[in-house]
């Protein structure tokens, strides 16, 4: 019974922000606007309670000198730096914007460039032909690409036509499928939130 | 009230919906029996967790990048029963998180299913770990997890954006069992690729009642199979009443 005022507050707002979206009544979108303020507040501090979650795991790491504890250090001290900076500086500051165009974005895009490795490999698999159904995706996946392609053209003109009618008949088919069963099933877990009976999140 | 007037048939839809729902709910909890498939993808979680119990290693969940949307809850669901089970079988689950928010919901999910279960002592708060915000830092800092504390199985439940293919692509080079379930289309072909089994849409969403026998999903799961049986005839019906020249009730759901 400890979980009933989380699970009332719940309700209230899930009702107030449906009856806000199909009526549009001013008074309902004014609440819904201030419960999406609120929102925004308490994103905030459970930032900084990610932040010491953070702390926590990797102090323990550099306490217990584990294997890749240099690494922990290396996080602490770029993250308090970041911190200090951005509070003490401005995030607007030369410094703070240095960190984050010269280091943080290269990086990242580093880290992205990866995918292309991953992405060859994986099609090499996919690609394999050990049964009827990678068969089928093959061919298809060969007259998709081909078809989207100059070449395609150049080889036959069909292949453009079987292309797109790949794309716009079996594809379309199958991923409308899909995505009505999953609306279907998101639906549910919004009436059963609304309802107050989905609580997995607040019972664990 | 123009704002009413375009929405109403989506209002009126949602009623339907929701009552068909409703209906199923209730008759589920007054004790009606209902039979569902056994879905691969959530029979191999507890083959995750009976490896990972075999070799003496951890288990990684994953919730991706997603914010408390639909299948963020039902990634609770799978979350509760694997944390449960690690629980009782001696093994440990690691839960790295992108979302703060959902990181404070996750550590009290696995936090109060190791206090249910007989071994309360066997909870750790380093079970759960917030790694970053930004899909490739987390992508990154979550394989880098894996490899520090040698999981054996990885089960990812939720979408990780444009790195999905780093995390499900990673987790395969670490060679771990790997399970993966999204209700997101451009992210499912990389999870085939590289999952040794993958949760097809729908499928998470009926986690809850495959894992739990839980009345209230199992309702919901009968509900969705009208509701799938109304959406065919509906197709079929708008389709002869569109050959035949009659499109105004289609006309209708289209404003």
């Amino acid at each position: 019974m400890e979980n009933w005022l989380p699970i009332t507050i719940t309700i209230i707002i899930a009702t107030i922000g449906f009856a806000g979206v199909f009526s549009g009544l001013p008074p309902l979108m004014g609440i819904l606007r201030l419960g999406m303020f609120w929102m925004i507040i308490i994103g905030g501090v459970a930032a900084a309670l990610g932040a010491v979650n953070l702390l926590q795991i990797h102090g323990i790491k550099v306490v217990r000198r584990g294997s890749g504890s240099i690494y922990s250090i290396i996080l602490i001290i770029v993250m308090l730096g970041t911190i200090i900076i951005g509070i003490s500086m401005s995030p607007q500051s030369l410094l703070y914007r240095f960190l984050f165009e010269f280091i943080f974005t290269p990086l990242s895009t580093a880290i992205f460039a990866i995918l292309s490795f991953f992405i060859a490999s994986a099609c090499f698999r996919a690609f394999r032909i050990r049964t009827a159904e990678a068969l089928v995706l093959v061919i298809s996946a060969t007259l998709v690409m081909l078809g989207k392609s100059t070449l395609g053209e150049s080889i036959s003109p069909y292949i453009p036509k079987i292309g797109e009618w790949v794309m716009n008949i079996p594809n379309s088919a199958g991923s409308r499928g899909i995505l009505l069963g999953a609306s279907l099933g998101g639906i549910a877990v919004f009436l059963r939130v609304i309802l107050g009976i989905e609580r997995g999140h607040f019972l664990g | 009230m123009e704002g009413t007037q375009t929405t109403l048939p989506i209002f009126v839809l949602f009623v339907i919906i929701a009552g068909i729902y409703i209906y199923n709910i209730i008759r589920a909890r007054k004790g009606l029996n209902v039979n569902i498939r056994p879905i691969k993808g959530l029979v191999a979680i507890d083959e995750a967790i009976g490896r990972a119990v075999e070799m003496g290693r951890p288990i990684h969940f994953t919730l991706g990048i997603s914010r408390f949307f639909s299948d963020t809850f039902a990634a609770f669901a799978i979350l509760r029963h694997l944390a449960s089970k690690c629980a009782e079988m001696g093994t440990y689950p690691i839960i790295t998180n992108s979302v703060v928010t959902v990181h404070l919901a996750t550590e009290e999910i696995v936090r109060s299913a190791y206090m249910a279960s007989n071994y309360p002592d066997r909870y750790r708060p380093d079970m759960v770990r917030f790694i970053a915000k930004d899909p490739f830092a987390y992508s990154v800092g979550a394989l880098d997890v894996m490899r520090q504390e040698n999981v054996a199985s990885n089960i990812m439940i939720g979408t990780f954006g444009s790195a999905t293919l780093l995390m499900a692509e990673g987790g395969r080079i670490l060679n771990t069992y790997q399970i993966a379930g999204t209700d997101d289309l451009e992210q499912l072909p990389f999870y085939f690729i590289s999952c040794d089994y993958t949760l097809i849409g729908e499928e998470i969403y009926g986690a809850g009642a495959h894992l739990s026998g839980d009345k209230n999903v199992l309702g919901c799961l009968r509900g969705e199979d009208w509701l799938k049986i109304g959406i065919i005839a509906l197709i079929l019906t708008f389709t002869v009443l569109g050959i035949i020249g009659i499109n105004a009730p289609l006309d209708w759901f289209s404003r």
